[in-house]
């Protein structure tokens, strides 16, 4: 039964090319148009991936060192065990393995630099709005992480992060090298009953490892970006699409017809839900296929790019019902026109289909991830920079539960049998 | 087989059916006439269990459907008012369509379809999208998409608005056929006298909600027994003749049209002398007078003053 109405669903849209154009063809012109023509906007931010980090530094990394070295003199244990942690300690010092190891890296290098200086700088620094991060150490730090790796001593030892702005990505980017950082070092201080030598190679695996996961992430195109966001954009004009047939059958009797025939208004609401489901995914990989084709783009996890589109369908079908039951009481063509002139053009500004937003304020950025179209967008940039499935699932769980909602509501609000009353 | 007691609908203030019986026996095929917005299509979405109404009942074999609408829903096919197909696709599509919300499938859907395209005559249109079609075969497919399930009650709403003559004897003719060969029952709403002349057994007639006449043709013509239907025919309406003709208590129901005027007299009263002084009193020249055997648009006038139609 429900099927019946999918099917049908399809044939008039296959019979209606103007349809067609709309769902279709525009998204695809404006691709390529805003791609070409916004090129520079959003290829420009991967020039601007560069970060400049700022270590401000309270203590003296060399005096805290020879401390440390004299208090493993004075402490009470064999010789040799002392001999290995002094020579250790130099190797484990964290700020040198942060700036030498990490920072250091020649790929990583290309894209942050750093320099350092002392605590009197700090006010000037912050004031320069220069450095996209300060990285602030407070006296002692070396001495107290390092009496916390080798003698487990329980001692506060913190980098304060100072973020020169919240939501762009050079911040983020240093924001997560330094938790991958300090993950590292009191994964270090927990493990501190096994032996230092065993620790000491964990730790160089995975900070290297971190960095290599840092770079296999390859900066947005304008290409990528507009094929994600005009398919987030256009996905939305199913909805009216669709309840403007349902207007048409109402207004020539097929809906009196079909409740005839069937007794309940359920198969016919569900199979309109359904029907808009499948429609939009149609669309969806329409979409991406011709832009795979002339765009080269890709995802390498083909199954977590379904999955965020299945769940956005999910979500644009949950309007679909919506806007069909609306506009069974409102009895007018007007919902659509409304919908697509006011709602899809916030929600697709709000979800950055025009622009980055999030370059603009993150108000609005913040506002955006609560659009269907907002919320997908972001995941599918995430993918199309090589995440994977990880990324997806908070953003699939929101869109179909809003899919879920939104029909709900739409079911109670469907008029019961006397559809004319 | 179907009975209707005194059903009403109100929408607001506004009562579209207001109290309304009908019933009708297996087999018949039963007029409902009236003019626009006497609450004929309010009626029968009632019957359809499509609007709920605000008092009475309509019952099935002695069984309230209100209740159970599931009951009437499996034995009827209704033909909306309007042509409820979808324009762009094809008739077969459209069958195939209703017929599966029908729960037809696989070969009986394909047999039926088969046979209702014979039935309606568009077996050769059947690949042609509906909106190619022309007014008479959207009427007859919209007819056809009713038959699909074999219903026993057929209601039709209206079902030749709009078309040419020749589709219309189609219509009327497969109607009539449906009737005797397979003993299909239907109730017939038009404001068409003709249509429900030539095909009904019985006939309600109704008006602002209520039924103001019931019974068969000649039933209803009979409550015209007493009174004669005459035509003036003028080279041209004066209004000094018309004022005449009103103030003289045994002409009612005046009607005046272009070149001629329409009224009602009791049977024995001489009509020729009387017209003949009012038009020499005004000086309008005559150029016929016409007493015409009454038709159901007869009984209608007389009983409302309003012509069926506009
Ligand atoms: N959904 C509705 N809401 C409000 N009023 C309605 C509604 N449906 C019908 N009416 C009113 O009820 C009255 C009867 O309408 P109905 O459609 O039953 O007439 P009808 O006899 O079928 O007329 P027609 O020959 O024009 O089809 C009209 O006055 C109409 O305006
Ligand atoms: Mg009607």
């Amino acid at each position: 039964m429900i099927w019946t109405f999918v099917k049908k669903q399809l044939l008039l849209i296959i019979a209606k090319p103007q349809e067609l154009l709309i769902l279709l063809a525009m998204p695809l012109i404006l691709t390529t148009i805003l791609s070409f023509s916004l090129r520079s906007f959003i290829d420009g931010e991967t020039e601007a991936l560069h970060a400049k980090v700022a270590f401000v530094e309270y203590g003296d990394a060399e005096k805290e060192l020879a401390e440390f070295k004299e208090k493993v003199d004075e402490a009470n244990i064999p010789e040799q065990a002392k001999a290995i942690i002094k020579e250790q300690a130099e190797s484990v010092m964290p700020l040198k393995v942060l700036k030498e190891d990490v920072l250091g890296d020649e790929e990583l290098q290309d894209y942050i630099e750093y320099r350092e200086f002392t605590g009197e700088f700090l006010e000037e620094l912050q004031n320069s709005g220069e450095y996209t991060a300060l990285i602030v150490v407070p006296e002692n730090f070396h001495f107290d992480t390092l009496s916390r790796i080798f003698f487990q001593e329980d001692r506060d030892s913190q980098l304060t992060l100072l973020k020169n702005g919240d939501e762009n990505y050079t911040v983020k980017m240093v924001e997560e090298i330094l938790i991958t950082f300090q993950k590292h070092f009191s994964a270090l201080t927990v493990a501190g009953n096994y032996g230092v030598e065993l620790r000491l190679d964990e730790l160089e695996r995975d900070v290297v490892g971190s960095i290599e996961m840092l770079n296999a992430k390859e900066p947005v195109q304008s290409f990528q970006y507009y094929t994600a966001a005009m398919s987030v954009m256009f996905v939305l004009f199913i909805a009216p699409y669709i309840s403007n047939v349902v207007l048409d059958e109402k207004k020539n009797l097929v809906v009196d017809r079909i409740l005839i025939a069937n007794g309940t208004r359920w198969p016919y609401f569900i199979g309109t839900f359904i029907s808009a489901i499948v429609l939009a995914f149609i669309q969806q990989m329409i979409l991406y296929g011709v832009c795979a084709l002339v765009f080269q783009i890709r995802f390498d996890d083909i199954l977590a790019f379904l999955a965020i589109n299945f769940a956005l369908c999910v979500a644009v079908g949950g309007i679909a019902s919506l806007l069909t039951a609306i506009t069974f009481y409102v009895d007018s063509q007007s919902v659509a026109n409304f919908f697509i002139s006011f709602i899809v053009m916030t929600m697709s500004f709000l979800g950055g289909s025009f622009v980055p937003v999030h370059t603009l304020s993150p108000l609005i950025q913040s506002l955006g991830d609560y659009t269907p179209n907002g919320a997908a967008m972001e995941t599918i940039l995430q993918l199309m920079q090589g995440y994977g499935i990880e990324v997806v699932t908070g953003n699939a769980m929101y869109l179909i539960m809003l899919g879920l909602v939104l029909t709900m509501i739409g079911a109670i609000s469907f008029p019961k049998r006397g559809l004319k009353t | 087989m179907l009975e209707v007691l005194d059903l009403t609908k109100r929408f607001k203030k506004n009562f579209a059916v207001n109290g309304v019986n009908l019933f009708l026996e297996q087999g018949e095929i039963v007029g409902l006439l009236g003019p626009n917005g006497a609450g004929k299509s309010t009626t029968i979405s009632m019957i359809a269990t499509l609007i709920e109404p605000n008092s009475g009942d309509i019952r099935l074999y002695n069984e309230s459907i209100i209740k159970h609408p599931e009951k009437i829903r499996a034995i009827l096919g209704v033909v909306p008012q309007e042509i409820a197909l979808y324009q762009d696709l094809t008739a077969e599509e459209n069958l195939e369509f209703f017929g599966r919300i029908y729960r037809l499938k696989g070969r009986d859907l394909k047999k039926r379809m088969d046979e209702v395209l014979e039935i309606i005559g568009l077996a050769d249109k059947r690949k042609e999208k509906v909106k190619k079609f022309s007014g008479g075969m959207k009427r007859r497919l919209n007819i056809g998409v009713a038959l699909l399930h074999n219903p026993q009650l057929v209601i039709m709403d209206e079902p030749t608005v709009g078309i040419d003559p020749q589709s219309r004897t189609y219509i009327l003719d497969t109607v009539k056929r449906l009737n005797q060969e397979k003993g299909i029952t239907v109730l017939y709403t038009s404001h068409y006298m003709e249509e429900v002349e030539y095909l009904c057994q019985r006939i309600y007639i109704m008006d602002k909600g209520h039924i103001i006449a019931s019974g068969t043709k000649e039933e209803l013509k009979n409550i015209l027994s007493q009174e004669n239907t005459i035509t003036i025919k003028l080279d041209q309406v004066r209004k000094q003749f018309v004022e005449l003709l009103k103030a003289d208590p045994v002409f009612r129901q005046v009607m005046v049209y272009d070149s001629s005027i329409q009224v009602m007299v009791p049977k024995e009263v001489n009509v020729f002398t009387r017209v003949l002084s009012m038009a020499e009193q005004s000086g309008v020249e005559l150029a016929a007078i016409e007493v015409k055997t009454p038709t159901l648009e007869d009984v209608f006038l007389h009983l409302t003053g309003r012509a069926l139609r506009d």
